[in-house]
Order: C-alpha cells, then structure tokens, then sequence
C-alpha cells in the first residue's frame, strides 16, 4: 500500500493531464486554423436533422451549398423521424438537378462530353441519411432520459467510428437534442485521439490525425431574436463550437455567435 | 334562357351568351358560389369540353366577389385552440367581411376540429353575415401548406388575402417568401417566450402584423395597411462585413479553403 502523499501526486497529475487534453481539444478554449487545403478535394459534411421546424430550416440554410466543393454529405436524424429523411433524400435530388443545370450552362455540352463521365455529374453515393435512436421523445427533458440518451450516444460513436468515408471534417448543426449527443460523441473521439483503426474507415485514415476533423458550425435557429434556444446555450457554455452563427443581430449584439445576415432564405 | 332557382330562393340570372345549347346549369348546394357565368371566349371554341369553363353564378343585387381568402394556421407540434377559437368568433368574421373576405380556411392541428364543428353547430354560423363567407378546415398536411398559402396570395382567380400565423418560423418564412400580408400570434400557453420575441421584432421591422388573440379584428384591419408597406423578403442585411458570403463562407472558411 503505497503512502497517502504518492496517491495524492498520482490522482493530481492525472488530473491535470484530462484537464489540459480537455483544454488543448475544446474549440472554445483553443482555437486553430483548419489546414489549408483546395476546392474540389474530398470533403465530408456531417448534417444533423431534427425534427419538423429544424429540419425545414437546415434544409433551407443549405440551399446555397455547392455539391462540387462538398463532396460527401452524411445527414443524422433521429429514429422515427421518416419526415427528415424524406426530406433530405428531396434536397440531394434538388441539388443534383441545379447542379446538372448549372453545368449544362458553365460549359457547353458538346457530343464526346455526353458519354464521359463529364455529365454525369453527383452520383447517388455522394450522400448517406443514417438514423440514431432518439436521445429524448417530444417535450421529454434532456436530463429525464439518461438511458436514451446513453443509447442515443452508442449510437452516434458507432456512426462516426465507422463511417465509410471516415470522421467528417465538419458537423453542422441547428441544435435537435440529437445533435448535442452527436458533439459529444465527436468530442469524446478527439479527446482520445481515437483513429478507425478497424472498420471500414480504417484503410482511409491511415497517416491522418483526428486534429483537425470534426469541427462543429452551430447556427442558431432564426426564430431565436433575443436568447438562443438551451442546446445553443448548452454548446456554447461547454464550449463546443468552433463557429457560432447567429441570425439577428441583437444576439451578437448581446455576446451570442457572430452575425452574417438573415441565412434563411 | 333558363331560369333556374338554387338552394336558397334567390333567383339565378344568367349573363346573356347567345349560345341557347347551354342549358344544363346546375347551381351548386355551396354558398361558397357568388357568380355563375360562362367564360364565354371559351364557347366559342370547339374545346369547350376539355377547357373546363369558368363557372360564376350571378345573384341579382349582390356585388360580384372575387376570392378572398384569410388563412389560419396553428402548426403540427403544439394545439392551439384558443386562436382557432377567436377566429370563429362572431366580431372576427364581421372584420372578415368588413374587407371583403370571402374564404376562412383553417389548418387546426390535432384537436382543432371540435372547435369548428363547434362553431357550425352553434346559431353564429346561422347569422345572414356568416352565410356568405365560406368557412372550411383541415388538421394538418405533411407536404406543407404551400397550396393554401398561394390561395391566400390570390393565385389563380383571387384577391390577396391574409395568413394567420402561430408563431412558428417555418409558416412565417413560407408567408414573407411569397409576400403575403401575415398576422403572427404567439402561443400565451407555451412557456418559452421566444415566439413573442420573434414576432415583436419582425412586426418593429415592418413584415408582419404582431396579433393578440384578444384584437384580431384589429390586426385584419393592420394588414390591410401591411399590405402596402410589407418590405421584400429575404432583408438584404449581411451583417457587419458585407463581403462575407453567409453561411457557405464560414463552412469554407472552417475547412480551410484557399481560393
């Protein structure tokens, strides 16, 4: 049995070692510029759905998103919530189609384009929709529901650990209950560094680091004049956000996120 | 020419066409119908019959109407009978007709459809004033309320009209995107406050009309003059640095980007 003073040292260095990890890895407390890279090389997006009003108004902030510069795009939504889905598969297709257009206009079709791979354009398996279990029902508080929300997180590192296309390098997010597990779970895995070393990721992370990947945008919904909603208070206290984005200015004015204008279009 | 008597005793005059095969008009049960005429540029064509004529009743001594529609939302998630209430309130419908409404549509939620049948069991729906304004609801549509928004705007045959809004975003924005007059009345039972703000401020800024549920008419009567001062939506405000592109200039700024 080693003395008091020996476990005493030990607990505090380890102490102080989970502190500056937490430290070193929060957005809130150390920032860093993402790596510099070019428009057009493999990215992945990471989406979080929520239910109803959230998911019309994500939806809507992405109307301006150019498929050819984000090339892979993971939505999250919560079980039993067939309506998200829905509407994200619709939303790809629309993207597919403006972005076909667009070419079609850029650059004139001309007769050896049309059978290369010119035209084709965004293939199907540019997007996946995965379904987590819900982290609390309707009107159930966050705090009521530990279990779920257990479950809810299983599920969310399962998901990011292994994702085909491995950690996306962005998590954008309007703040659905899921979406704070989702973080969480993202935090966990930069926390402690873990790489997909199994799983299908594995191959594709080889040499990468997790710095660097899964830095999260949070926009505040635009029915929030005054206050953001508790999951915006919740990211932003916990310090989880690289971006916060606002879209009245009275809430910049009062410390909340940075404000760019209306974004709903 | 015919002469045919509807439902309720008045007697319908058809509009002269000169066309005498035009026999079979029938007068619909509805009282929605104020006019009934025939497209008469139609029957000159031999396409009649796939081109669906223009029906418009005529009721000698009533001033021709053309569609008005005032559309009452609540939203799927929260019931709020309290506005569908107010809407079917005697005083609410004399503004309604005060400006020339001549359609109620209702979205009720889950619960809201007592509240009509309510209403059309009671002797307010009997009164001569109700009787002209057609006055219809439904619980909820999953593919979104776009039809009944354009019917509020006026498309197709109509007049604008106005939304009624709970104060949810998703009904607010469908409302400023096609530039329709919005009254937006927040929830008083819902303990989060946000709603009011929300509506506060749109309403200091000048694209809705802020409604409390106990001076709707009042609000009807605010957006008629909304209507001619509702600024053009989306605001052309991007905040302090105006070369920023919005929300596809920070996500490109966050994964580092070079253009």
């Amino acid at each position: 049995m080693p003395p008091l003073p020996y476990i005493l040292a030990i607990t505090l260095i380890l102490l102080t070692t989970a502190t500056l990890r937490l430290i070193y890895i929060l957005p809130a407390l150390h920032r860093r510029r993402p790596a510099p890279r070019k428009r057009g090389t493999p990215t992945h997006l990471l989406i979080v759905l929520g239910s109803g009003g959230h998911t019309a108004e994500m939806l809507s902030l992405l109307a301006p998103l150019n498929p050819a510069h984000y090339t892979y795009r993971t939505y999250v939504t919560g079980s039993g919530d067939d309506f998200s889905a829905e509407r994200a598969h619709e939303f790809e297709r629309r993207l597919v189609a403006k972005n076909a257009e667009e070419k079609e206009k850029s650059e004139p079709v001309s007769l050896a384009h049309r059978d290369g791979k010119g035209t084709t354009g965004i293939s199907r398996s540019d997007y996946s929709i995965h379904t987590v279990p819900r982290a609390r029902q309707i009107h159930q508080s966050l705090l009521s529901s530990p279990l779920s929300s257990l479950r809810c997180l299983c599920a969310c590192l399962r998901l990011l650990y292994w994702h085909p296309n491995g950690y996306p390098d962005l998590i954008l997010t309007n703040g659905p209950a899921t979406s704070l597990i989702l973080i969480l779970a993202a935090t966990i895995l930069r926390y402690f560094a873990f790489l997909p070393v199994v799983g299908p990721a594995a191959q594709s992370a080889r040499g990468r680091t997790v710095s660097g990947t899964m830095r999260v945008v949070y926009v505040e919904s635009w029915a929030r004049v005054k206050r953001p909603s508790l999951s915006g208070r919740i990211i932003v206290w916990c310090g989880l956000c690289d971006r916060m984005l606002v879209q009245w200015k009275g809430l910049q004015d009062r410390g909340w996120g940075e404000y760019k204008g209306v974004l709903v279009r | 020419m015919p002469r045919k008597k509807p439902r309720w005793g008045v007697p319908v005059r058809l509009i002269p066409c000169g066309v005498d095969w035009v026999t079979d008009v029938r007068v619909l049960e509805s009282p929605r119908i104020h006019h009934l005429s025939f497209d008469l540029s139609d029957i000159g064509r031999s396409s009649i019959l796939d081109h669906r004529p223009k029906i418009v009743m005529s009721i000698p001594g009533q001033h021709a109407k053309s569609r008005k529609v005032c559309f009452v939302t609540v939203g799927a998630t929260a019931s709020f009978d309290s506005l569908i209430k107010v809407t079917l309130n005697p005083h609410f419908l004399e503004a309604l007709r005060t400006y020339d409404y001549t359609d109620l549509q209702l979205q009720y939620g889950k619960d809201g459809q007592k509240a009509l049948e309510e209403f059309r069991r009671s002797k307010d729906a009997m009164s001569e004033g109700v009787q002209d304004l057609s006055i219809s609801g439904f619980d909820f549509n999953k593919q979104g309320l776009g039809s009944e928004m354009r019917a509020a705007k006026g498309e197709g045959n109509g007049v604008e009209g106005v939304v009624i809004s709970h104060a949810g975003s998703g009904s607010i924005l469908d409302a400023l995107r096609i530039a329709v007059p919005i009254i937006v009345v927040p929830n008083p039972d819902l303990l989060d406050n946000h709603q009011e703000e929300l509506a506060e401020e749109l309403a200091i800024q000048g694209y809705v009309v802020h409604g409390h549920l106990d001076d709707l008419p009042a609000a009807i009567r605010r957006a008629e003059s909304l209507r001619k001062t509702q600024k053009p939506w989306p605001p052309n405000d991007t905040g302090d640095n105006p070369s920023d592109k919005g929300l596809v200039g920070v996500m490109d700024d966050e994964l580092g980007f070079v253009d």
